[in-house]
């Protein structure tokens, strides 16, 4: 798989590896489950969209940054849309989750909220 | 739409047809401080100037036959023939009017299968007017309507989008996407709550919040349609992002934002601007552009605002650039 470089800012990285604990909602949602902070890489592969994307044919690398028992927040390198379904695996679990809003950070970082749409594997962390 | 108690404005263009009318029409004339009047049910109106500005924006039908008028100015527009041999200004009145009935109808249904449905054959309607007349802004925007209705703002955005893509003789989409995109970029507004919609003082956090929340409702909306193109998806969706990167709801910069969306938030921008609005009169073209220019020139896609600015100025007679229409 391509890695290709997602540019996360400093202060964001800095957050991700320091901050642990409960994420308060933002701006822009209005979240129904408390989010857990992690940090994390993971693989991404689009599996539907309602809006053809040449750039997103293959899987993606990204940067989990939260999880709750209803969503997960992450970091890709490009553009996703709401409405896309992703299936995304990283350490301790595989979800497959529908893109629920997108945030540009730079042009080769985006913060993506997403629905979990169902549990795919769960691997005992020790 | 109701511009006195139940009566609903109409466009002259469309009445003085030679034809019976299946509805009465209502005029205001002089000392009169409602409409009267003027042609009844299944008689012919009196051809009117629609040279004379006075008598253009003074034809009025009963609310209850906003429907039957509707259907009229459907079957004119169908009938291709006759259309065609009309005046470019009456036929351009006649897509203009079909479209914001439509719109209003089918906005009433908050049905997004059946509005997209209407909004091909419109875009069709729209896209072939705009390829077939050399429709002036001026001429355009005196036949138009400037109230503060969603289904008359995506009217007017879908025009003026269209002529704007028509100057910019864009390649990579076709005029027909870029009319439909139009009718439909605000969808989303659906969604949210008319009192928040027409509130006429200023907007609080939540509610501006609330508000933004329309071009991702509207995308989202738009998704499970068939037949939408991405052009006419992103329209819906990024109409509100800015070059600068400081626009909603993803923040996307320059060559990010796509190009029927980076059209589409110029011309959304300048038909609110010379629309009325529950706060404020419409504004005159040149004060609209004025404002563009100085207050917000990075939000926008500098060679499509040049060119819109170039048709304002160009097509808009001096004597309409102060005066709100």
């Amino acid at each position: 798989m391509p890695r290709k470089l997602i540019d996360l800012p400093p202060h964001i990285r800095k957050k991700l590896e320091e901050e642990r604990g409960t994420e308060a909602p933002n701006f822009f949602e209005e979240r129904r489950c408390p989010r857990f902070r992690c940090h994390s890489s993971g693989v991404a592969k689009l599996l539907s969209s309602p809006i053809e994307n040449e750039l997103q044919s293959e899987d993606e690398f990204v940067i989990i940054s939260n999880l709750s028992r209803s969503g997960l927040g992450l970091f890709a390198h490009q553009q996703w849309f709401p409405e896309q379904v992703f299936r995304v695996e990283f350490d301790v679990a595989t979800f497959v989750a529908r893109v629920a809003r997108v945030r540009r950070i730079t042009d080769r970082c985006y913060e993506v909220g997403l629905q979990i749409c169902t549990l795919e594997d769960r691997k005992d962390v020790p | 739409m109701i511009d006195f108690e139940d009566f609903v404005r109409v466009s002259p263009h469309c009445i003085s047809l030679d034809e019976g009318l299946p509805f009465d029409v209502f005029a205001i004339v002089e000392g009169s401080r409602v409409p009267v009047l003027y042609a009844a049910k299944g008689t012919t109106a009196n051809p009117i100037d629609s040279s004379d500005p006075s008598s253009t924006s003074n034809l009025f039908i009963r609310v209850h036959d906003v429907e039957n008028y509707q259907s009229f100015v459907q079957s004119l527009l169908l009938d291709g023939n006759r259309v065609h041999r009309l005046p470019g200004i009456q036929r351009a009145s006649i897509v203009a009017e079909a479209a914001r009935f439509t719109m209003y109808s089918s906005f009433r249904t908050n049905n997004t299968t059946s509005i997209v449905q209407a909004t091909r054959t419109l875009g069709a309607h729209i896209s072939e007017l705009m390829e077939d007349v050399d429709v002036k802004l001026a001429e355009l925007q005196g036949l138009l309507h400037h109230d503060y209705g969603t289904f008359t703002h995506s009217t007017n955005v879908a025009l003026y989008a269209t002529l704007l893509a028509k100057k910019l003789d864009t390649t990579t989409v076709s005029n027909e996407d870029i009319a439909i995109g139009g009718l439909l970029h605000d969808l989303g507004k659906l969604s949210i709550d008319n009192r928040i919609l027409n509130k006429p003082s200023k907007l609080d956090d939540r509610e501006f919040r609330i508000i933004k929340k329309h071009p991702l409702e509207g995308f989202r909306r738009l998704t499970i349609e068939s037949g939408v193109t991405k052009s006419q998806l992103l329209m819906a969706y990024q109409h509100h992002e800015k070059v600068d990167g400081s626009g909603y709801p993803v923040g996307l910069c320059d060559q990010e934002i796509s190009m029927p969306a980076r059209i589409c938030a110029v011309v959304d921008v300048y038909e609110a601007l010379t629309s009325n609005r529950p706060y404020r009169r419409a504004l005159g073209p040149n004060i609209a552009m004025e404002i563009m220019e100085k207050q917000s020139a990075e939000h926008f896609d500098r060679n499509i605002l040049d060119c819109w600015k170039s048709i304002v100025l160009e097509e808009t007679p001096t004597d309409q650039l102060c005066h709100a229409n």
